[in-house]
């Protein structure tokens, strides 16, 4: 008996403090979208930072107020602030902004295919072609870009993740954030509410985010309603089907306006190498992409003519040479480019600056837009610390060491009153910089 | 409002999702389970001054005092419970799995002197078992409970004199926690939450027999037991991955309070050949009032279903006709709930019952067998507020047949 007792007693107490093991689930990574982080970890560039009323990109739109005297900066750089208020000018992100998408996690570079990440033209209607797609390590960005961008285009982008996606480089499945989650939904996020008061805390988006910010929870769903109804409206779930990626497979989407005014491009990242031509010893070509008003294209002739096209031998011009340091060149629109010829062959090694000023239209009479290239070349305030370090967010280390190089050589140009006075050689009016040496005959 | 507010990528929904829920099955007020032997349960489990066998150990441990020799007994008792969800709205009616389980037992004493006795019991006085279908309306207050107890409850009993006898005994409870319920419906998926825990508590009892076996008076108290649940793990499975890196899985932690048992009862003997019985118990089940349930990784989720002290009343009859050793026995039981209105839910879904109980025992020699039968039936509890349960009416029935095989030696 005394040995039934015990055994049965041990046997109760296995029964009994069994505790389930339970499984523990791998934790997959993510296409982030987190603008609360500092900085904020979500896909650049985006319409959710232009201004549905002005058409402009609008940094307020993400908390960020740019001073208008930027010699008072405190939050950003001096830099930064002439960066923004130049991209503040746009109705559009410039055509040579890489894309870039950020991640929780290293992506495999084998995953990262055109099937598995893709942009879309939606004016044109048309997948973009021949993407270069990428993974920047330092910040953990996905990158993806065309040659350029076409002018007054909006681009869809996505990227699929899942199953069958990008992966990450431990072999991590990439799954969308629930913010994509809910804007992948069929049916408002509001449930239908037209306004706060209205909003039902039963309402399943909505009950969601109010579990994190009580508070801010009504004006959330109402802006992600907005993004939500936008991608609906827009048909990008479409587009981005037709690009190749299934709704239900799109870890992260998002959109981006590029801006309408015509551009001279300059971008001498070896992604891109959008640079001039010399396709002759004496001849310079400037790729424009939208349409020039041909009649605008002037050159700039010291004592007989003020043009938009001005070419100066920054070499000679050292020396203090006016003359010979602003050589005679003549300027036509072409096939889509600026042709400057000029007198004589540009002499082997010289260094040239090649400006345009905004002189030179479009046919309905708009500027051309400044290149961001062109722009820091223009800046006031330095690229880098004194610690080498870029003062632009957007800009990495090595960019902007190279182009603080240029910057700074420049801004003696443009500092120089008298060149100013003389061939109006000011930043505000320059929509194109750039400076080279002529290294060797084409 | 800015856009990076707006715009969070990040959600902590887990806090939403689980819901500690209690135990469902249990026979006895909230998710105690009082009916531990076929004797007992036969006569309404009144019998806490008139208890006469191992089981004494749980009824009243001082009757042990007056029994003699060495007995034990095994055990179980089987239970089969339903409950049927009808929403406040109209929709359709939603049944709960039927949960069947054995909970076994086992009793032992043995006198050391004359007025010495010590016991030991092994039983399961606290449980949980539901489980309702996946796709009910109150999935994310309840999918599945489990609270698996198991008392170890040494006791010693001291015989003052013929009408007074004593007794105090030490609780070691062991409980296992499984847990499931739903997460946002947005969210889809479930998580589950397990874990182990150990408490202890004691007991006292008294038994007062001013008319050695024709009037007794008995009275037990039996402490609160703290089941912390430290070593909890919770398992999120929501239904969209997007969901699982900010719920992964992770440690979690809780703690349920057994509540205090308070008993009195009262026994009389008219006749040599029947046994009439009548107990109160007092259950305190304010220590279930709330239950914080943490996580390492998401905010806490606190639950309050806001338990109520409650009573229960028991009348039992035992008639030996003297006839081939059987005994036949009746009962009635009326239990009032621990958990009402806005704290209702359906992991308990507790209610007012009224019990029907019928026993019958057969002795031959030193060796006894007993079966009771319990029929309780649930009230309808109507769960109001909608934050612990869906809105609308929760109906149950349960059977309880207990088995008891026991023996002395003297």
């Amino acid at each position: 008996m005394k040995r039934l007792v015990v055994t049965a007693a041990v046997a109760l107490t296995a029964a009994a403090s069994c505790v389930p093991t339970l499984p523990h689930d791998p934790t997959p990574e993510a296409m982030e979208f987190d603008p609360q982080s500092f900085p904020p970890r979500v896909p650049q560039p985006t319409s959710l930072i232009v201004n549905p009323t002005t058409k402009k990109i609008d940094f307020s739109l993400a908390g960020l107020t740019i001073p208008s005297d930027c010699t008072m900066a405190t939050i950003i750089s001096q830099a930064e602030c002439e960066f923004d208020q130049y991209l503040q000018t746009l109705d559009g992100f410039p055509t040579v902004t890489p894309a870039q998408t950020p991640a929780t996690a290293d992506l495999d570079p084998a995953t990262l295919t055109p099937q598995n990440v893709v942009a879309f033209a939606a004016r044109a209607g048309t997948p973009v072609a021949d993407l270069q797609i990428g993974f920047q390590t330092v910040g953990r960005f996905l990158t993806l870009r065309p040659k350029h961008w076409s002018v007054g285009e909006f681009y869809w982008a996505a990227v699929r993740g899942y199953a069958n996606g990008v992966r990450a480089t431990s072999g991590a499945e990439v799954v969308g954030v629930p913010t994509q989650f809910l804007l992948k939904q069929e049916t408002p996020l509001t449930c239908g509410a037209a306004t706060p008061d209205e909003l039902d805390p039963k309402c399943p988006a909505y009950a969601l985010l109010l579990q994190k910010q009580p508070d801010k929870a009504a004006a959330s769903v109402f802006q992600l309603e907005q993004i939500r109804s936008d991608l609906q409206n827009l048909h990008a779930w479409e587009a981005i089907q037709a690009a190749g990626i299934p709704k239900e497979e799109v870890a992260v989407i998002w959109g981006f306006p590029t801006h309408s005014t015509s551009v001279a491009e300059v971008d001498p990242s070896p992604a891109a190498m959008i640079v001039p031509q010399m396709t002759a010893p004496n001849q310079i070509k400037i790729a424009v992409q939208g349409p020039v008003d041909p009649a605008t294209v002037r050159s700039f002739v010291l004592k007989d003519h003020f043009g938009g096209v001005i070419v100066v031998d920054l070499t000679t011009l050292a020396t203090m040479d006016l003359v010979n340091g602003l050589p005679h060149v003549e300027a036509e629109y072409r096939d889509g480019n600026i042709v400057i010829t000029a007198a004589a062959p540009l002499p082997i090694g010289h260094q040239f600056g090649v400006f345009l000023t905004t002189d030179i239209h479009d046919p309905s009479g708009r500027s051309l837009s400044p290149s961001p290239v062109s722009k820091l070349l223009t800046l006031r305030a330095p690229l880098v610390t004194s610690t080498g370090k870029s003062t632009l967010s957007s800009v990495g280390d090595a960019d902007a060491s190279m182009l603080e190089v240029g910057r700074s050589q420049l801004a003696t140009l443009f500092d120089n009153a008298l060149l100013d006075q003389v061939i109006g050689l000011s930043r505000d009016a320059l929509v194109y910089c750039f400076a080279f040496p002529v290294v060797a005959q084409p | 409002m800015t856009m990076r507010t707006i715009l969070r990528g990040s959600f902590a929904v887990g806090a939403l999702a689980v819901v500690l829920a209690a135990p469902r099955f249990a026979r006895a007020s909230g998710f105690l389970i009082y009916d531990l032997s076929g004797d007992a349960i036969g006569r309404a489990s009144a019998v806490t001054a008139s208890v006469n066998e191992p089981a004494a150990v749980w009824f009243n441990p001082a009757a042990l005092g007056n029994m003699k020799g060495v007995g034990a007994s095994a055990g179980g008792v089987f239970v089969t419970a339903r409950s049927r969800f009808s929403p406040a709205d109209g929709g359709a009616d939603t049944e709960s799995d039927r949960g069947n389980f054995v909970l076994p037992t086992l009793f032992a004493h043995a006198s050391i002197t004359d007025r010495l006795v010590v016991g030991m019991g092994v039983y399961t006085a606290f449980g949980i078992g539901i489980q309702w279908p996946s796709d009910w309306a109150g999935r994310e207050n309840a999918l599945a409970a489990s609270l698996k107890t198991l008392a170890f409850n040494p006791t010693l009993a001291v015989k003052v004199n013929n009408q007074l006898s004593l007794a105090a005994g030490f609780d070691a409870i062991r409980g296992a926690v499984d847990f499931t319920t739903g997460l946002p419906s947005i969210v889809g998926g479930n998580v589950r939450l397990a874990g182990g825990a150990w408490g202890y508590g004691f007991n006292v009892g008294v038994m007062v027999r001013p008319l050695p076996e024709r009037l007794h008076l008995g009275a037990t108290y039996r402490s609160r037991v703290a089941l912390k649940f430290n070593d909890g793990q919770a398992d999120f499975s929501p239904a969209h991955p997007e969901f699982s890196r900010d719920l992964p899985d992770q440690p979690g932690n809780a703690a349920i309070t057994l509540p205090d048992i308070i008993s009195v009862g009262v026994m009389g003997r008219p006749f040599r050949t029947l046994t009439l019985s009548f107990d109160a118990n007092l259950v305190l089940w304010t220590t279930y009032q709330q239950i914080d349930i943490n996580f390492s990784n998401a905010p806490k989720r606190t639950l309050q279903p806001d338990g109520h002290n409650t009573y229960t009343l028991r009348v039992g009859a035992e008639w030996d006709p003297r006839w081939y050793g059987l005994i036949l026995r009746v009962g009635f039981i009326f239990d009032r709930s621990a958990v009402r209105g806005e704290g209702l839910g359906p992991g308990l879904p507790d209610a007012d019952r009224t019990d029907l109980a019928l026993g019958v025992g057969y002795h031959h020699g030193r060796f006894k067998a007993d079966v009771g039968y319990l029929l309780v039936y649930f009230l309808p509890a109507d769960a109001v507020g909608g934050t612990e349960s869906p809105v609308g009416t929760y109906r149950s029935l349960a059977h309880l047949v207990g088995l008891t095989l026991a023996a002395t030696w003297r």
